[in-house]
């Protein structure tokens, strides 16, 4: 997943779930927050997200991520792995 | 997890009258609490069951908007209690419970969280996040409080004699027992 700040400011965070004891609820959080895509609706000054899960890529606003999504954006940026 | 609790407290050089005027004046809430960005709405007067929205932003976190309830507004015993929910409909919420109290010619300012984590992924996921979060953003903002109400203050501000406009007594004592 990548983070990118208006000004082009990149953080990007990797979770690999393969022999995570945890695998199973991370898959089902993804599945939870990947259920419902929202529109790609940049906004001025705030940060837009590329999330690519298993393949499939979305692009999503700041302002977009609600629910099971912020969830899965806010504990991959917390525990992923910067690469 | 199910439930986080928290408390934090620290000793301001300020009047406990004042410190409580500031903590409850929803528009200065960005200035001293930082994980606020912004006000989104406001009531017209601060009251028992009224509403107020804030734009939640800790860094490097995706912001949210947080919706508080005023529980308690005791300004004769400077209590003040609200719930607060995640304005996506998430229904786990958050009791913030504070109390300012007279400590030394100045004022003790303690604060208490309780937050009800009601859906897995918030058990899981979001709530040991916000755990390590709210043990860093409530004794910062504690602080960043005591220098706001020493600094600036809230109209009608009784100034302690003791520790006026020194920023090196601002802070002392700091304690976050809880965090």
């Amino acid at each position: 997943m990548t983070r990118v700040e208006w000004d082009g400011t990149m953080r990007r965070r990797v979770l690999d779930t393969a022999g995570r004891s945890d695998a199973a609820q991370w898959e089902e959080l993804a599945a939870r927050a990947l259920a419902f895509q929202p529109p790609y609706r940049p906004v001025a000054g705030s940060p837009v997200y590329h999330l690519r899960v298993d393949g499939g890529a979305i692009m999503i606003s700041e302002h977009d991520l609600f629910g099971p999504l912020s969830d899965l954006v806010t504990a991959v940026l917390a525990i992923g792995e910067a690469r | 997890m199910d439930e986080i609790h928290g408390r934090a407290s620290l000793r301001v050089d300020a009047t406990p009258q004042a410190v409580f005027d500031l903590i409850t004046d929803v528009d200065w809430l960005p200035e001293w609490n930082t994980a606020i960005e912004k006000v989104l709405q406001r009531p017209p007067g601060l009251a028992e069951g009224v509403e107020w929205t804030v734009k939640m932003h800790p860094p490097h976190t995706p912001s949210w908007t947080s919706i508080s309830r005023v529980e308690e507004l005791d300004r004769h015993h400077l209590r003040f209690a609200y719930e607060t929910r995640n304005g996506d409909g998430n229904p786990s919420y958050t009791k913030w419970a504070w109390e300012v109290t007279g400590a030394g010619g100045g004022a003790e300012v303690t604060v208490t969280w309780d937050v009800y984590l009601k859906t897995a992924d918030r058990r899981y996921f979001g709530g040991p996040l916000r755990k390590r979060q709210l043990a860093r953003e409530v004794p910062n903002s504690l602080t960043a409080m005591a220098n706001t109400v020493t600094a600036h203050g809230p109209k009608g501000t009784n100034w302690t004699d003791e520790g006026r406009g020194d920023p090196s007594r601002m802070g002392r004592d700091h304690a976050a027992p809880g965090a």
